[in-house]
């Protein structure tokens, strides 16, 4: 096997024995195998977003044709579009979470594939065009079809008309005024992390100046903190109250075990695509798919037992407002969606991942993350369609749902592909580079 | 196969010869010993090291373990004796409704099964690893050798066993001696 890369210094702290222990890091990368394939950056991300926009007029025709009486096509199309947003949104979240752990725990094997992480993180702006929509039409079309709560004669009484009493009391949190704050608040913190993260990183190919690494880890450090705030309330705003009288307390950590899942498979299937063009040899290599496998694997049960616990705590306490959520579910053929992801996003993936060899196998690898990537937007369909309108649950006028999930996604992808060409496919320089390439797991 | 009829080799006293031991100074010249020693067909020999040598077991050219595979049959039987103890105790045996649920409701069974295919899985893995080392056991020849003892201080030592198909007194010696192996000694058994 012939190996892009050589090193002459190998960054070895424990026992095991290796002849190299001269201290230069001086270490020969072929440029080919740094280079995102050429049709990434033009004819192939063009498709997907052409693709992608395709996605949107469909979502946009089918809205009007079916709009109805009180917008219900609208606020359907506006539903499929928000479970396509919302991945996109949870990847680039997943991705920059990762992202600052590595900073954090100062991560050596690591290094080789976070460039990829730091692309996702850094296409917040992508994310917030996909999204804004959503709000926009919330706003001033259907006014309050997807987030119920924003109707105003729920909360003001008008005579002869009762209030919704759950909806008073919790309009301090949930008021327009207030909920367009916190939108604006948390993209502003995503959009200044993933940039910084991605810039950072970025500049230290051309400088190598190991200053940047330490700024990085000292941004990771407040990053995590303020991450993990503004995706548990993302979580609760844009997800949890489509349905505004469900409350979940571990609905935050619900809705990051599916973004960190999900970004975690995005980085394989992005990593196993690379490989299988030929690119990455020596740089990124079967030791490290065994530990990100091993990743996927532990996220896999980490989601898991954060929905199950959920479900679970709130099928116990059986308090009318938290089981009305998961009735709903278990009804109108919702049931069958719910078995799906009990079975596909949990057992089957489990399963698969178990095995060392699938670990380290591209084919298997490329198969399991589009798997897991796939359960992902089922467990999003899971939370937000059911809430889309009460005339039509079911999945009639599936056209729509497939142009709405779909477009956000592939705009997401042309848009990622893009990122991933416009520069190396990993840190030229990092400190840890070293360590990354000697990487192994022993065992 | 004709199966070959085991040699047994004796030292001058007539005590039955386990092995030849090699000691080793560094990790380094140890792991690389190990590799040759693999690669010149032994296959009844066995490494000893003051710490965990990372690697070496792929320098043995050991086997792949078959410890996962027990862990994974007993750990999954566990977990589904666990859902079938709480399923015959609270739907057959004793029905006992509690906050009005159904009796053969799957959810309340799940931390427990979860917890005994764990619990099932730690014995398996535990018991297991004992049995394939063949552990406890009372004593070791190479237990009598002094300088053996180094080997939780600061010595790497390999021993190649008198059963191994390819063990020869002198040939085996000259070999460890040629990988840089110092103080090679008979065991007796």
């Amino acid at each position: 096997m012939s190996h892009a890369a050589s090193h002459a210094g190998h960054g070895q702290r424990r026992g095991h024995a290796d002849d190299h222990n001269d201290h230069d890091h001086v270490i020969r990368i072929d440029p080919a195998s740094v280079e995102a394939p050429a049709a990434w950056g033009g004819t192939l991300s063009t498709l997907l977003i052409f693709l992608g926009f395709a996605g949107l007029v469909v979502t946009v025709f089918g809205g009007y044709a079916a709009a109805g009486e009180h917008f219900e096509g609208v606020i359907h199309a506006t539903g499929s579009w928000l479970v396509g947003a919302l991945f996109c949104i949870t990847l680039s979240l997943g991705a920059l979470g990762l992202t600052m752990i590595f900073h954090q725990f100062n991560a050596g094997w690591s290094v080789t594939a976070r460039r990829q992480l730091e692309n996702m993180a850094s296409l917040f702006p992508v994310c917030l065009a996909i999204f804004a929509p959503v709000l926009l039409v919330e706003l001033f079309i259907t006014k309050g079809g997807l987030y119920h709560w924003m109707h105003r004669f729920l909360v003001e009484a008008e005579p002869g008309a009762h209030v919704d009493t759950l909806l008073v009391k919790k309009e301090n949190f949930l008021n327009i005024p207030f909920f367009l704050i916190r939108a604006a608040a948390y993209f502003g913190v995503w959009i200044y992390l993933g940039r910084r993260m991605f810039t950072l990183s970025r500049t230290q190919d051309s400088t190598g100046d190991r200053g940047l690494t330490v700024k990085a880890r000292f941004t990771s450090a407040w990053g995590l903190l303020a991450f993990a705030l503004t995706t548990a309330f993302a979580g609760f705003d844009w997800a949890m109250s489509t349905d505004p009288h469900f409350y979940s307390t571990m609905w935050g950590v619900y809705f990051f075990a599916g973004s960190i899942l999900s970004a975690t498979a995005m980085l394989v299937l992005i990593l196993s695509l690379l490989r299988a063009k030929g690119k990455l040899i020596g740089l990124v290599t079967d030791e490290h798919f065994h530990d990100l496998g091993k990743l996927l694997l532990s996220f896999t049960v980490f989601w898991a037992y954060i929905s199950f616990s959920q479900y679970f705590l709130i099928w116990y306490s059986n308090i009318p407002e938290e089981t009305s959520w998961y009735i709903h579910r278990r009804q109108h053929g919702w049931q069958n969606l719910g078995f799906v992801l009990c079975v596909g996003h949990f057992v089957v993936p489990f399963l698969f991942l178990l095995f060392r060899g699938t670990k380290k196998s591209i084919l298997a690898m490329i198969v399991v993350s589009l798997w897991i990537l796939t359960m992902h937007v089922g467990d999003l369909f899971y939370i937000i369609r059911p809430e889309v309108y009460d005339a039509k649950m079911g999945l009639d006028l599936w056209w729509i749902d497939l142009g709405g999930v779909l477009g956000p996604i592939l705009l997401y992808a042309g848009a990622l592909l893009r990122k991933a060409a416009s520069g190396p496919l990993i840190p030229l320089k990092d400190p840890r580079l070293a360590e990354a390439l000697a990487h192994k797991n022993y065992i | 196969m004709a199966r070959k009829s085991k040699k047994i080799y004796k030292t001058e006293s007539g005590a039955v010869v386990h092995g030849v031991m090699a000691e080793f100074a560094t990790p380094a010249d140890f792991y690389h010993a190990a590799e040759n020693v693999r690669d010149a067909g032994y296959t009844r020999w066995d490494s000893f090291s003051p710490f965990p040598v990372h690697g070496i077991d792929e320098a043995m050219g050991l086997p792949t373990p078959r410890l996962p595979l027990v862990a994974a049959v007993i750990g999954f039987t566990g977990a589904g004796l666990g859902y079938w103890m709480q399923q015959w105790m609270t739907a057959v045996d004793y029905p006992l409704v509690v906050q009005g649920k159904s009796y053969d409701a799957w959810e309340p069974r799940v931390p427990i099964t979860f917890e005994l295919g764990i619990l099932f899985t730690a014995f398996a893995v535990l018991i297991g690893m004992f049995a394939f080392n063949k552990l406890p056991r009372h004593h070791h020849p190479l237990m009598k050798k002094e300088r053996f003892l180094r080997v939780s201080d600061d010595r790497f030592i390999i021993c190649v066993e008198a059963v191994d198909p390819r063990f020869d007194p002198s040939g085996t010696r000259r070999m460890l001696e040629s990988l840089g192996g110092t103080n090679i000694e008979i065991v007796e058994e």
